[in-house]
């Protein structure tokens, strides 16, 4: 003990001098950076193997599928470096090498056992090995599945493994199989969250595109209703659908459906909305230049009146063009009701999109500026009500119309169990404090709910925020220039509309055109079905009889 | 912007809507701001004097359909000239130019004063000449489509909710004022005749749109007589209201009697009040339709003469001017008065005259043609 007493701790340093903290520190960078030079170094090199290999591949091809197996193995091995989720399973076929490439999360593997390796690595009774020397055998006697497609190209079959398909690839053979084995974790068919419905069918669109065509499909077998399917997103590689009926469709309009589309140019297509801003006309219009819906009966529909559809996946909505005004303010309930009671909720909706703009700026325009309008007793009394809130009528709306955007903002956002909370917030407690609060009078309250309940009621979710956009510029107008500054704003509002193209067609469609009046029955009102015998004249069907396959 | 390939002409219209074209022209300031001069002249036979005129003006109008007819595929500037040669063509052209920009000019100096006095009485006519004025401007700068859609649109919502709100008027109709209701002196309505002119006037567009109409079944002459049958209508019960309700005594010293018409209704047991509020509301939109066709006129043939495929230049050059002059002089209810009857005779002139002696040598040239080829 007394000898560990005295035994004093050095410094490695002092003992070895080249051990210092600081020679380390210096060890521990070079080391550093010769790592990073040796990783990049590796990335030249991968990427310039790569160049090298696509020298030899056409155009826009990654590499050239060779007749060796190990050479394939390793460019498709190249190519997915660091992706830990694709999978590669070499077996022996019948004597033969072979190679399974998938997709983990996204294949089912049990499909993949079932009918390809079963088949294959079952052993041959008194049959010579080595029999799979073409991909025709392979096809034809070999692989059970239904869904096969042959591959020469490397691009395709990269993209068949990452959409889920199984790749297989056999030695001696330069060509590759890609099986339908795609499955994947999905949302089921559903209610619609976003349209309303009483009596129409309840289930809805989800983010699968296959599902959704098949949703489509059930409610038709019409062979003239095509479905064609083309690749957005030069990274993202999305399918979209085109859906339409070939025989009704205005000619030229899939075409310029499909000209539009191609001209998009972007690496991702995640959401519908891109396609839609992408394909229409006016950008900068607050107004909705495409008909979106989530309910399939409601594209049917819109299909046989000569539209096209286009259905992007991961998405739950599909959208049609041309859009048109009538179009947008229809709703599936309209035809599950009485024609008369239809006609009512379609001039009840075309009163609420009227009430939705105007109604706050037509209360500013009369109590600032033409009071002499309303019976004595109510000016007198608004006049009252006014005279206890300090602030302008204008300013008192504009507040008002915060908060509505404010709430309605909240509600969207909000987890569902929440916004029923924010709802009774909004609408009780705040409704009713402001007021006694002294800072709105209560008739301005009453407007603002109306005007909120007419926009509600709009069955196009953007439409209905194309008007709330357009509340305020209103308000502005009737501040500066009473009810004429008000009409003055609603011509220019007109102009817009009429000026506004969907795909060539007038956005405004047959509403007060002489030459489209017979549309009227289907537009502004809904007519009997029995007067409904052709099609909307404002699409441009190649067939406008609602009776029979004209196409022969 | 995409243009797309299977786009339908959407600068063509229907007979009808050539027709709902004169009537959106015809239907706007006369309305209001018209009344008096007629119940000047007329007396109680303002309404037969609308009457007669709407039959006279439609003549002059059918003789337009029939003089574009004699050249289908061309417009009035195009087949003036080779009509008349090319000095007299074109103090032809100048003279229907100077007519549309007389309409707009007066209309505007007209509308914004009536907007004035019933509205905003402290606030100047410039500023509500200038607001309606960039109306137009947004309107005129679209294409011929656009500006078709929107007067049908407005016209055929704002025309039966102005016509409904002053048809109220009848609640206060007397009867006695309308006696005798057929006039013992006739010369006197005949005398009162050209001052309906300002109520028809704008059909000359007919020359300039006439090229535009496809060719249906429908007969564009049946289709302008029911425009002035339409137009006639609702300026005759205009003028049984006007002087049922005020008497003629009374709206020959009245500013604006169909204003005063508005006034004077009384709904027992409504909400409404203050009718001329409402009645004004329904007449902004029909004076925009009207102002509309009168810039695109002069703005049309500026684009024709000059060659030019796009006529929006021409919309941002001449509307400067026209709200110069219709709002900016000192003295201008004079300036107004004055230039009212010079665009009257300019007007009466070119339909009764000029128009005519133009069919006369089209029919007398084709006819020549005709000869000479067989």
């Amino acid at each position: 003990m007394s000898g560990d007493k005295q035994m004093k701790i050095h410094k490695l340093s002092a003992a070895v001098s080249h051990a210092s903290l600081d020679k380390a520190k210096e060890k521990l960078a070079l080391l550093r950076k010769l790592t990073n030079q040796g990783a990049e170094l590796g990335e030249e090199l991968s990427q310039i193997v790569g160049k090298m290999r696509q020298i030899a591949a056409p155009e826009k091809q990654p590499f050239l599928f060779t007749q060796r197996l190990a050479d394939n193995e390793h460019l498709l091995r190249v190519t997915f470096r660091d992706c830990d989720d694709i999978k590669f399973r070499k077996f022996n076929a019948r004597g033969t090498e072979a190679l399974i490439v998938y997709l983990d999360g996204m294949t089912d593997v049990t499909l993949i056992e079932k009918n390809v390796m079963e088949t294959l690595m079952e052993p041959t009774k008194g049959k010579r090995e080595g029999v799979i020397s073409d991909i025709n055998t392979l096809v034809n006697t070999l692989v059970t599945s239904a869904s096969l497609t042959l591959i020469s190209n490397a691009r395709e079959a990269l993209e068949a493994i990452m959409v889920g398909n199984a790749l297989l690839m056999i030695d001696q053979i330069a060509e590759g199989l890609t099986i339908g084995t795609s499955k994947h974790v999905k949302r089921g068919i559903e209610e619609a969250k976003s349209e309303g419905a009483i009596r129409a069918p309840f289930d809805a669109f989800n983010e699968t595109l296959k599902d959704n065509i098949v949703l489509i499909r059930r409610r038709s077998r019409d062979t003239n209703l095509k479905v064609k399917i083309i690749k957005l997103g030069d990274r993202t590689k999305t399918s979209v659908a085109l859906v339409y009926v070939a025989n009704l469709v205005k000619p030229g309009l899939l075409e310029e459906v499909e000209r539009r589309l191609n001209t998009i140019q972007t690496d991702q297509i995640l959401l519908s909305y891109t396609v839609e801003e992408a394909i229409s006309e006016h950008p900068w219009t607050p107004f909705p230049q495409t008909l979106s819906s989530e309910k399939p009966e409601k594209v049917v529909a819109n299909i046989y009146e000569g539209r096209v559809a286009i259905i992007v996946d991961n998405t739950p909505f599909a959208l049609m063009v041309p859009c048109t005004y009538s179009a947008i303010m229809q709703s599936v309930d309209d035809f599950t009701v009485q024609p008369v009671i239809g006609s009512l909720l379609r001039i009840t909706r075309h009163g609420a999109a009227f009430i939705a703009i105007y109604l706050p700026a037509i209360y500013i325009a009369i109590v600032s500026y033409h009071p002499g309008v309303l019976p004595t007793p109510l000016a007198i009394s608004i006049a009252e009500l006014r005279a206890r809130t300090p602030f302008p009528s204008f300013l008192e709306a504009l507040m008002m119309e915060a908060l509505l955007e404010l709430f309605q903002e909240a509600v969207v956002r909000l987890p569902r169990k929440l916004a029923s909370a924010a709802s009774v917030v909004g609408g009780f407690v705040i409704g009713t404090t402001v007021v006694q609060a002294g800072l709105v009078n209560p008739l301005l309250v009453v407007i603002t709910a109306v005007t909120a309940i007419a926009s509600f009621s709009i069955s196009n979710y953007n439409f209905s925020i194309a008007l709330r956009a357009l509340r305020v510029p209103m308000l502005i107008a009737a501040t500066v220039l009473g009810i004429y500054g008000v009409i003055i704003t609603a011509l220019m509002i007109t102009i817009h509309l009429c000026s506004l193209r969907s795909f060539g067609e007038s956005w405004l469609g047959g509403i007060t055109d002489l030459t489209l009046l017979e549309d009227w029955k289907d537009g502004l009102v809904r007519f009997p079905n029995k007067f409904l015998r052709t099609r909307p004249k404002e699409i441009g069907p190649q067939d406008r009889g609602r009776t029979g396959d004209n196409s022969g | 912007m995409i243009t797309v390939a299977n786009l339908e002409a959407k600068s063509k219209m229907s007979p009808w809507q050539l027709a709902l074209l004169v009537a959106a022209i015809g239907i706007g300031t006369e309305i209001i701001g018209g009344g008096r001069a007629l119940a000047q002249s007329a007396g109680e036979y303002e309404w037969l004097a609308f009457l007669l005129g709407a039959i006279c003006f439609c003549g002059a109008a059918l003789m337009m359909v029939r003089l574009a007819q004699v050249y289908p595929d061309q417009d009035f500037v195009e087949y003036i000239p080779k009509l008349w040669g090319k000095v007299l063509g074109s103090l032809i052209i100048a003279m229907l130019f100077f007519l549309f920009v007389g309409y707009f000019t007066l209309t505007l100096g007209v509308f914004s004063r009536v907007i004035t006095i019933f509205m905003f009485d402290r606030t100047p006519p410039e500023i509500i000449g200038i607001a309606m004025a960039i109306a137009c401007v947004y309107l005129a700068l679209q294409d011929f489509g656009t500006i078709l859609r929107t007067i049908q649109l407005i016209f055929l919502v704002t025309v039966p909710v102005f016509f409904l709100i002053f048809s109220t008027g009848v609640f206060s109709l007397q009867f006695d004022n309308l006696q005798p209701l057929w006039p013992q002196d006739i010369m006197k309505v005949m005398k009162a005749l050209p001052d309906t002119w300002g109520a028809y006037a704008g059909y000359e567009i007919i020359l300039l749109l006439f090229p535009l109409v496809y060719r249906c079944n429908t007969n564009p002459n049946i289709t302008i007589a029911s425009s002035f049958g339409c137009m006639g209508f609702i300026y005759i019960v205009f003028g049984l209201l006007t002087i049922g309700v005020l008497s003629a005594e009374n709206a020959q010293n009245l500013a604006y009697p169909a204003m005063e018409v508005a006034r004077f209704v009384e709904l027992p047991g409504t909400f409404l009040e203050r009718l001329e509020t409402y009645v004004l509301g329904g007449w902004i939109p029909n004076v925009f339709t009207s102002l509309i066709l009168y810039l695109y006129a002069p703005v049309y043939m500026l684009k024709r003469l000059s060659g030019h495929a796009d006529h929006r230049p021409w919309v941002l050059l001449l509307i400067p001017w026209l709200v110069f002059f219709s709002t900016f002089f000192t003295d201008m209810n004079n300036v107004l008065q004055d230039m009212s009857k010079i665009i009257k005779v300019t007007g009466l002139v070119f339909s009764f005259i000029i128009i005519p002696a133009s069919l006369v040598l089209a029919w007398f040239k084709k006819r020549g043609k005709d000869h000479a080829a067989t």
